[in-house]
């Protein structure tokens, strides 16, 4: 050992040590803290060698399965949090231990296309069509926010859209939602709001559509969600937060979804969520392209929903409002509303996103695809 | 591929330290040279061949002069000829478009298109070297290298190719016949490199954010405040960036048994511009001033000559930084600025009490980094007078305390970092301490440094345009 310095040791075990273990931990195909697919090994051609895809590949390849990769973002998060800032990976450290994604100022192009988008669908049917677009936490909970964080008003959006879309009837969300704000209308650790949150909204959509509103209770609270804006800012140690099941699976209701050209029932709350870290999947295991729910309930009404993952923790309210409910994500629905529409008969339709999702949507041009 | 990161660290450099510590001397330039092709090559597998052919352009150019040596004109011949090829292909390369944009503007020249070629790596830094090495030859003060295989191991040397500092070749020319390894040196390399990892990762890359955020809102947004700490961060963020990344390239030299010269000497605490570029880029403005500003006379000239110089190199300066007028107007900056001070500033200077000097350096480098980092002259001037209180906006917002609070800790940290004061201290310590402090610190260093580059999405290097 006389040929090393103890610095040498370090430095060299350090970096060889890695370098082994890089090749005898196997590769991990799906990271379940940041919620996505890991970058596998690239493969191997001219092609890609001359391009410089190949390195490219290779280098996200060796960072998304380096050893311990999520102990090492978490060791970042709380360094970062030590050094006092209040931010980190775009996630603001509100107050209440609460985590708060940055809203930055949307694509106004976008917004634009969703908007011609939605006034020439509702133009083309004659069944009333209602919007309901939820502003998040960063506006309702802005006094949590750190004192002075740059965002971009959610308020300005929902005053723009008022303005520029005809012929639909917006939901006001943002009132129920503040008047509420003491209450636990938002997941603190996940940027979608709460059943509670989803039971202001329904009272408020109940109220624009003229239909008594039903009193509903919190049920069953189930603990241990941790949520998207905690794997986003990577901080641990944080209080988890709570599911709440304000309504009973009902037995009579029938809940079926497409794959492809399969036909599959499902329940309402999927138990098998709860074993994996996105416990929001308890809601109809989270987003299908095309679901039908048939409530058993006579002579309620059909009503169509076009959504985001927004809507999953409303849609359970909906089922004691009408007979049967069609639920749309057009994220990956391909067929054509439009012939839809004709063969269905429905009484109302409802787009329900949150405010952030509907500016920057992609798809939502397809409800107009004849 | 750079040296912050995950491929390089883990993979690249504990194969390459591996094998070259069990490959026999005489074949380790050959190995090198393997490795060096294949770090080069993985960010620039196409126009690794231009590097390639400038190696060997020069190899053979070196020869020819130095055989030719006798016959002056001949030799001299050679040197211009290899001269003019390498500044040839870096004009080419990095200049034609912006020269083809501007030339444009001109009648009977609208019909010409920039290529859109993109710049290859490294290219200002490599050709600087290799044109150190013909005339070093030419002036007689190196011998020609005839091993084809050494001289190319010099030109491509990894931990220098890419971002610097340029090695002249009478510099490194004993060392490729023979180095010394230790431990030592092995452990100085290593301490050397965890401070430029450090720097890059920890402090470069985080302050960076602040920047980006002041450098991406429109300037009625911003507050007096808030655009001095923007400047501010890029101010700390090209310092650490790049002197962090020489510390690397220095230390991974002294793995590998090299002794480079020091690239930063502590620029920040410079009481005047001409000392702070004796302390910045030293490399660089070392390389003006033998090869451009001592043939052009010097100061062993006419005065109006000494200012025809300075304005030459400094200019010339400006745009090797970049192909775009802002770095032009930037090298013009400091033209002027050392002209005043060589003229009559410098004295009454040095006699102040020290903070003055510190504080005319610090603002008018702050000053500097402006027209640096923005593109548009017409921005950078819009950034230029909210600093200085002439555009309308409030001294101070919400928004800059908030990121004057986030960031006030960081910023403190890095004026102390910026200081010698962390290698005084550790200087002073006893042997024993050392030795216990040492180990400690790398390994927290590799911790932290390695928890940030995985956690990284943001890992730019700002003198990649080089």
């Amino acid at each position: 050992m006389k040929r090393f310095s103890a610095t040498m040791l370090v430095f060299l075990l350090f970096i060889g040590g890695f370098f082994i273990l890089n090749f005898l931990i196997p590769d991990k195909a799906f990271s379940e803290k940041e919620n996505r697919y890991l970058s596998q090994r690239p493969s191997l051609s001219m092609e890609t060698l001359s391009s410089g895809k190949y390195m490219k590949d290779f280098e996200d390849y060796a960072s998304d399965q380096f050893p311990g990769r999520d102990w090492w973002t978490g060791m970042k998060a709380f360094t970062e949090e030590l050094c006092g800032k209040e931010e980190n990976n775009g996630v603001y450290l509100a107050a209440d231990d609460t985590l708060i994604e940055a809203y930055k100022k949307p694509d106004y192009q976008q917004l634009d296309k969703n908007i011609k988008a939605l006034n020439t669908f509702t133009a083309d049917y004659d069944v009333p069509v209602y919007l309901m677009t939820v502003p998040g936490a960063v506006e309702i909970w802005r006094e949590k926010l750190p004192k002075g964080a740059p965002n971009y008003s959610q308020k300005k959006l929902l005053d723009y859209l008022q303005q520029n879309l005809s012929g639909i009837c917006q939901v006001d969300c943002l009132t129920p939602l503040e008047e509420h704000q003491e209450e636990y209308i938002f997941y603190r650790t996940d940027h979608h709001w709460t059943t509670l949150g989803a039971y202001y909204g329904y009272q408020s959509l109940m109220d624009a559509m003229g239909h008594p509103a039903t009193i509903f209770k919190i049920w069953e609270t189930i603990p241990g969600f941790y949520g998207t804006t905690q794997a986003k800012a990577g901080i641990p140690f944080l209080p988890a937060d709570d599911i709440l099941i304000m309504t009973k699976a009902n037995e009579n209701a029938k809940i079926s979804i497409l794959e492809g050209t399969e036909s599959t029932d499902i329940a309402l709350y999927d138990q098998g969520a709860l074993e994996k870290r996105d416990k929001y999947a308890l809601f109809f295991g989270g987003n299908h392209s095309y679901m039908s729910i048939d409530t058993g309930l006579a002579d309620c009404g059909r009503v169509l929903v076009i959504k985001d993952s927004y809507a999953n923790c409303l849609l359970p309210f909906l089922m004691q409002e009408f007979s049967h409910i069609d639920v749309l994500d057009m994220r990956f629905f391909k067929g054509k509303l439009n012939d839809y529409l004709q063969e269905n008969h429905v009484d109302s339709i409802l787009f329900c996103y949150s405010l952030a999702g509907f500016a920057s949507d992609t798809n939502l041009f397809q409800i107009n695809r004849k | 591929m750079v040296f912050s990161s995950i491929l390089f660290l883990f993979i690249y450099l504990p194969l390459v330290l591996g094998v070259y510590y069990i490959t026999p001397l005489k074949y380790r330039n050959l190995f090198l040279l393997f490795v060096n092709l294949i770090f080069y090559g993985w960010g620039e597998p196409v126009y690794i061949l231009i590097m390639l052919l400038s190696v060997v352009l020069n190899y053979l150019f070196g020869i020819l002069i130095s055989r030719y040596r006798s016959r002056d004109r001949l030799s001299r011949f050679f040197v211009f000829a290899s001269v003019f090829c390498n500044l040839a292909i870096l004009i080419f390369f990095k200049y034609y478009d912006f020269i083809v944009t501007n030339l444009t503007l001109l009648p009977g020249f609208l019909d010409l298109q920039p290529m859109g070629l993109a710049l290859p790596i490294g290219i200002s830094f490599y050709t600087f070297q290799t044109m150190s090495y013909t005339i070093d030859v030419y002036r007689k003060d190196s011998n020609a290298q005839k091993n084809l295989i050494d001289f190319s191991t010099y030109v491509t040397l990894f931990p220098q190719l890419i971002a610097g500092p340029i090695v002249k070749y009478k510099d490194v020319a004993s060392q490729l016949g023979h180095r010394e390894y230790t431990k030592e040196q092995f452990t100085s390399g290593i301490l050397c490199f965890m401070c430029g990892l450090g720097k890059k990762v920890l402090l470069a890359n985080n302050i960076g954010l602040l920047w980006d955020a002041y450098a991406a809102m429109p300037s009625s947004e911003l507050s007096v405040l808030g655009a001095w700490l923007g400047a501010l961060a890029f101010a700390f963020q090209i310092y650490f960036d790049f002197s962090g990344y020489s510390d690397m390239a220095i230390g991974l030299g002294r793995m590998l048994g090299f002794q480079f010269k020091i690239n930063f000497d502590y620029p920040y605490i410079s009481k005047s511009i001409t000392e702070f570029w004796r302390r910045w880029h030293i490399s660089l403005s070392s390389w003006f001033r033998e090869y451009v500003y001592i043939p052009l006379g010097g100061n062993r000239v006419a005065p109006w000559k000494i200012y025809r110089n300075i304005f030459i190199v400094w200019l010339l300066t400006g745009i090797w930084h970049g192909a775009s007028w802002n770095f032009f107007y930037w090298g013009l900056y400091f033209a002027i600025l050392l002209s005043i001070e060589k003229a009559f500033l410098l004295k009454p200077l040095a006699r102040a009490p020290g903070w003055v000097g510190h504080l005319y350096t610090m603002i008018l480098v702050v000053f500097s980094w402006v027209i640096f980092a923005i593109t548009d002259m017409s921005q950078s001037l819009a950034y230029f007078r909210t600093m200085i209180g002439l555009s309308g906006v409030p001294f101070s917002d919400q928004t800059a305390l908030y990121y004057l609070k986030n960031y006030l800790p960081a910023l403190l940290f890095m004026a102390v970092a910026a200081t010698p004061l962390g290698k005084k201290l550790w200087q002073k310590q006893p042997k024993t301490r050392k030795r216990l402090l040492a180990p400690i610190f790398t390994l927290l260093l590799l911790i932290l440094s390695t928890a940030y580059l995985v956690s990284a999405s943001y890992n730019p290097f700002l003198y990649f345009r080089f």
